[in-house]
């Protein structure tokens, strides 16, 4: 059991576990102390000394990532002592850095910048020429190190050792000749671009930013990623309309400050093209229409069907990328329809111990909470029996999961008998261009709303890039179905939907947005993933 | 205190015309002097004070902030690395640049260098944030198109060989020493 | 002299135009003709629209209108970094520049506590008095162009181009100058500067001298000046002018020798007040503030030393080049300074006024912690000047506009922001 006591910090009292490394207690308790070589998730090196304190009744200074927390520490941050070895350990650090500033991606989140205009002497000294080492370095398949940046902290060394435990960076050769460098593997491990997030200077690099944009162009929002049922907790930086670059930040209870390559990279698909209006398919090819053309037309087709055939022949694919509200709000579509057979395509794919998870879509288990599917696969292949059966006249599929799971082939051969298809797509999918409306779907990037990942913890994600004006949310479009097919008037509020969410099934109990906040809350007995409780809609 | 408060000296009013008709003559005596001089001064090698432009051309002094280029270096590259510092040092946004990598020594450059000739205001804040020597405030101030999108140079318009900025560059190295 | 108390401000002429009784039986009544004399008008230079009520010639009403140049200054001096809205204040006060410049990065530089260094006071002075002998001949200059008198104006410009001779040797540019920096100056002088500042001023002087030959003592000029846009000192304090207006009037408000700045404290020079407060008296003041600022430049050249221009504090003036291309804290300190990533400038607030060309010219700086300004007021003095005006042309001929406004000097610029 942990022991809180209190040390006083300048002046000020803070209160700590006893035994946690001085500086993190520090610096949760908002002192920004410098500090190259600590991380909290990784083991502590003690090797670049600039979190050096003065600590009464110690005769040296200390550094705190390498003290322990005792109770009644008197701590000196701003000692003159400690000042003036700051400005020492910064001046030998910058004594050999390359003149990089201008071409290093870094610069505007350097840790090197910062703290050197805050606390080192700012005056440069040295008139001998610099180290020369190896820049550019090709050393995986995602990342390029400079040499003659790293400040030798070994982050990244830690890292590759302890948390990847693949261990491909070391530091070679010893004292002013040490050098990073990769060993006999390249650093090709699946969460090799975290080197980049936790090297503190441009050394190590991605290819993928690799002279993109400047960072303080950047608008950072906060959301989840999207690439598997992980739900890591993401940054999005976006510029000009588009998004540049994903990196993880840090949620203890979900992926500590780590995410792995694919979901870094897994933004691409924001940006490429999209389908950026809704399309009918009258005379056999899909053509261009307005929003009220291709609603009219879904409702109508949706209604000729179930007044034709009943509500049971209707059945959807309900898209595991959608955000719960968005789900929510689709099952109450299907309920006025009077749809029964509805289904989950979840692609899978490899999975790890660590973070990656086998379903590649973020918001399954939230489709399974709210009770929209059941069953070992979802419901996918009753359904897919259904349409082959004939029973099913018409479907509704959300994303292009139906294709990654079962194949185009079958998706086109499954398509083709039905009466009337309506699709809600990012990209236009020529598998889907027997679709009588193609309605244009927003990414996670473009919306609010909830994801709740793989052990049932529900985490916010938030507009980053502002969809087209004029752009319907997929909520959006639902609401508008579900307007025309039982006369109402309403619009799509995520908040809204969240409220009725949370006041109608258990097991969303109490979890306000605001509760939520950034780092997500875990839904009421999420390790429980029995019997779904099916949602009853307020009449 | 060396600063002394002093009225200031009205003529006296004017009571009789002689005075008045006197100023008149002092008056005239001064434009006759001026036409005499305008007149008659070529023959002592008097320029006019008009400079008959387009004909003939001011002489600016080397601290003149024309038109903001890039330096092309003797191999033809620009000199720039898309660092980024003018674009955000430009308090009109008038820069917008793209960088991209390339594969030889020099990492970096831009891809894309605009700048919206009329947004800029020819400050030279670019030329004192950038890094690289890279952009320099030419001489060249006469700057007009026929057509809007004329007034957005593109890197290729904007690259001068560095031997054709001398004037600026030198003035600009005799300040670096501060 | 009516009590100061008694001013009422100009009406807000609207609605149905009044009656003016008839002065002579027989006679009907009129109603007053009104004028508009509009912000597009070759004499309102500066853009000021004033609405007249006349009767023949004789001013009724007027309602002064100014704003018709706000563009927003304080608003852009907030998305703006501090060294960003250097060139903003330029064009505040277009034909004293540098007197704005000075000011912000004066404001600038207490709000930070900078203090720069001798010869950054001296180079700063002796700018700033040019750019202050520009404007005052620029003043007079089109005051006898609307006056009609188009010979001293040309002379008088001649004189105004050779003072931008010596702007465009010290910073590249004539109006725009964009000249002076927090915690220095963009560029030291050039060689040579002295011996080149000495002819251009005495060839300035000596076109001054000729345009005063032909206006100080001219029977027409003289008529339309003295007695014209008369104003007690009471009134105009009360009203808040300050500037060479107020010093015609007898008061010898001038920020240079009552809150010395600058090395203004080191120089030996004359503050002209006039007596009357009539336009003659403006005249009169601005000319000798030109041979007084011209004093003060040349004192300046003899007493400069020579040393570092710009402070030596990383914390916000920028480093010289050389430094930046071949060491590392410098380059980083460049790249932070450029994007002021860390905020540098303290929160809190300051003013610092200095005597512009028409006054007292402050600015109003309020930082919260981050590099850009949260406030940034201009305390324009054109627009104070421009208070008393009303009082000054009602009850006078409409000519009288003309050499009123022009001896104002209202620029724009500063009036409106």
């Amino acid at each position: 059991m942990e022991n809180i006591v209190q040390i006083v910090v300048d002046g000020r009292t803070i209160a700590a576990p006893e035994g946690v490394p001085l500086l993190q207690a520090m610096l949760d308790a908002g002192i920004d102390v410098p500090h190259y070589c600590y991380h909290p998730k990784l083991s502590i090196d003690g090797s670049c000394r600039l979190c050096a304190v003065k600590i009464e009744g110690m005769p040296k200074l200390q550094i705190a990532c390498n003290t322990q927390v005792r109770a009644g520490m008197l701590v000196h941050t701003d000692d003159e002592e400690a000042a003036q070895t700051r400005r020492g350990v910064l001046e030998l650090l910058l004594l050999n850095h390359p003149l990089d500033c201008p071409i290093c991606d870094k610069a505007g989140e350097c840790w090197l910048q910062n703290y050197s205009v805050r606390f080192g002497s700012r005056r440069g000294r040295s008139v001998m020429p610099r180290r020369k080492l190896g820049k550019r370095l090709d050393i995986g398949e995602r990342m390029l190190l400079d040499q003659e940046r790293c400040i030798l902290c070994r982050r990244c060394v830690r890292f590759c050792r302890e948390i990847t435990k693949t261990g491909e960076l070391l530091i070679f050769n010893r004292g002013h000749r040490s050098v990073l460098d990769i060993g006999d593997s390249r650093l090709d491990n699946p969460y090799s671009m975290c080197t980049a997030d936790i090297c503190p200077v441009g050394a190590l690099e991605t290819r993928d930013f690799h002279h993109r944009l400047r960072v303080w162009f950047f608008t950072q929002t906060a959301s989840v990623c999207p690439g598997c049922s992980n739900g890591c907790n993401i940054m999005v930086d976006e510029c000009y309309g588009q998004i540049w670059r994903l990196f993880p930040r840090r949620n203890d209870a979900v992926n500590d400050t780590w995410m792995c390559d694919s979901g870094r990279l897994g933004y691409r698909f924001v940006n490429r093209p999209r389908l950026r209006h809704p399309l009918i398919n009258e005379s056999g090819a899909p053509s261009a229409a307005t929003w009220s053309e291709a609603l009219e037309r879904a409702a109508g087709g949706l209604i000729r069907v179930r007044d034709t055939w009943g509500g049971s022949a209707i059945g959807a694919l309900i898209s595991p990328h959608l955000t719960t509200e968005e789900n929510f709000r689709f099952g109450e579509l299907l309920r006025a329809l009077g749809a029964e057979k509805l289904a989950m395509a979840v692609p899978r794919g490899a999975a790890d111990n660590f973070l990656i998870k086998a379903e590649k879509a973020a918001n399954a288990r939230g489709v399974r909470e709210l009770g929209l599917v059941s069953g070992e696969d979802d419901g996918l292949n009753s359904l897919l029996q259904s349409v082959r059966a004939g029973r099913i006249k018409a479907l509704y599929v959300c994303g292009e999961d139906l294709l990654r799971v079962i194949g185009a082939e079958q998706t086109a051969a499954l398509l083709q008998p039905l009466e009337f298809v309506a699709v809600q797509t990012l990209r236009q999918i020529p598998e889907y261009a027997r679709a009588a409306v193609a309605f244009p779907a927003t990414s996670f990037a473009e919306k609010n709303g909830v994801f709740v990942n793989h052990a049932g913890r529900a985490q916010r994600i938030a507009v980053a890039v502002d969809p087209p004006p004029g752009w319907m949310s997929d909520g959006e479009i639902f609401t508008q179905l579900l307007n025309r097919i039982e006369s109402r008037a309403e619009r799509f509020s995520p908040e809204a939907v969240w409220s009725q969410i949370a006041a109608g099934n258990p097991r969303f109990a109490g979890l306000s947005l605001d509760r939520l906040g950034t780092l997500g809350a875990p839904l009421v007995d999420p390790e429980n993933i029995g019997p779904q409780t099916v949602h009853t809609a307020p009449s | 205190m060396a600063v002394q408060v002093k009225k200031v000296l009205r003529p006296p009013p004017q009571i009789t015309s002689w005075r008045s008709g006197l100023a008149i003559i002092a008056g005239l005596w001064v434009t006759t002097r001026h036409l005499i001089a305008n007149l008659f001064g070529f023959i002592r090698g008097r320029q006019d004070f008009t400079v008959y432009y387009p004909e003939q051309r001011f002489l600016h002094a080397p601290a003149l902030r024309g038109m903001p280029v890039l330096v092309q270096m003797e191999n033809g590259r620009e000199r720039c690395v898309a660092c980024g510092l003018c674009e955000w040092a430009c308090p009109t946004s008038c820069i917008c640049i793209f960088p991209a990598e390339t594969d030889s020594e020099v990492e970096r450059y831009p891809e894309i260098f605009d700048i919206d000739m009329t947004r800029c205001m020819f400050c030279g804040l670019c030329e004192e944030a950038c890094p690289e020597e890279a952009i320099v405030m030419s001489r060249q101030i006469e700057i007009s198109t026929y057509s809007r999108g004329g007034s957005l140079w593109h890197k290729e318009d904007l690259l001068v060989p560095e031997s054709r900025l001398r004037t600026r560059i030198d003035f600009l190295r005799s300040q670096y020493g501060r | 002299m009516s009590d100061p108390a008694d001013i009422s401000p100009a009406g807000h002429i609207s609605g149905a135009p009044g009656r003016i009784e008839p002065s002579e039986p027989g006679e009907l009544p009129t109603p007053p003709m009104r004028l508009q004399f509009g912000p597009s008008h070759p004499a309102t230079h500066g853009t000021v629209r004033i609405m007249l009520e006349l009767e023949g010639e004789k001013i009724l009403n007027a309602d002064v209108q100014v704003g018709y140049l706000h563009r927003g200054f304080e608003k852009e001096c907030e998305s703006g970094y501090y060294y960003q809205n250097i060139p903003y204040t330029d064009r505040l006060n277009y034909s004293s520049p540098i007197l704005c410049n000075i000011g912000y990065c004066m404001a600038v530089e207490k709000l930070a506590g900078i203090a720069i260094t001798e010869r950054c006071r001296y180079v700063r002075v002796i700018a700033g008095e040019l750019s202050r002998i520009a404007d005052h001949l620029l003043c007079i200059g089109a005051s006898c162009l609307e006056l009609a008198a188009m010979t001293p104006f040309l002379y008088l410009l001649e004189a105004r181009e050779l003072v931008w001779d010596l702007l465009d040797a010290l910073c590249g540019s004539r109006v725009t100058t964009n000249y002076i920096r927090i915690g220095g100056v963009a560029a030291d002088l050039p060689d040579g500067f002295a011996d080149f500042c000495r002819r251009k001023l005495d060839g300035a002087m000596k076109l001054l001298h000729d345009a005063e030959k032909l206006l100080t003592g001219n029977p027409i000029f003289r008529e339309r000046m003295e007695g014209t846009g008369t104003l007690s000192a009471a009134e105009l304090i009360a009203y808040g002018v300050t500037g060479p207006v107020l010093r015609a009037a007898g008061v010898p408000l001038d920020l240079r020798r009552v809150e010395p700045y600058l090395v203004y404290d080191r120089l030996d020079f004359d503050v002209p007040v006039g007596e009357h407060g009539d336009n003659f008296d403006r005249y009169l003041v601005r000319v000798e503030e030109i041979r007084q600022s011209r004093r003060m430049a040349l004192q300046c050249l003899d007493q400069i030393q020579p040393g570092p221009v710009d402070v030596d504090d990383p914390r916000f003036r920028w480093p010289g080049k050389n430094r930046v291309f071949n060491r590392m804290e410098e380059l980083i300190d460049q790249f932070m300074l450029v994007v002021e990533e860390n905020g540098l400038m303290p929160a809190g607030e300051a003013y610092f006024a200095i005597e512009g060309g028409n006054g007292e010219f402050g600015f109003y700086l309020v930082s919260d912690g981050t590099g850009k300004p949260y406030k940034c007021r201009v305390r324009g003095p054109s627009l104070c000047n421009m208070h008393p005006l009303a009082r000054m042309i009602i009850g006078r001929q409409l000519a009288d506009i003309i050499p009123t406004f022009d001896m104002i000097n209202m620029i724009g610029g500063e009036c409106d922001r």
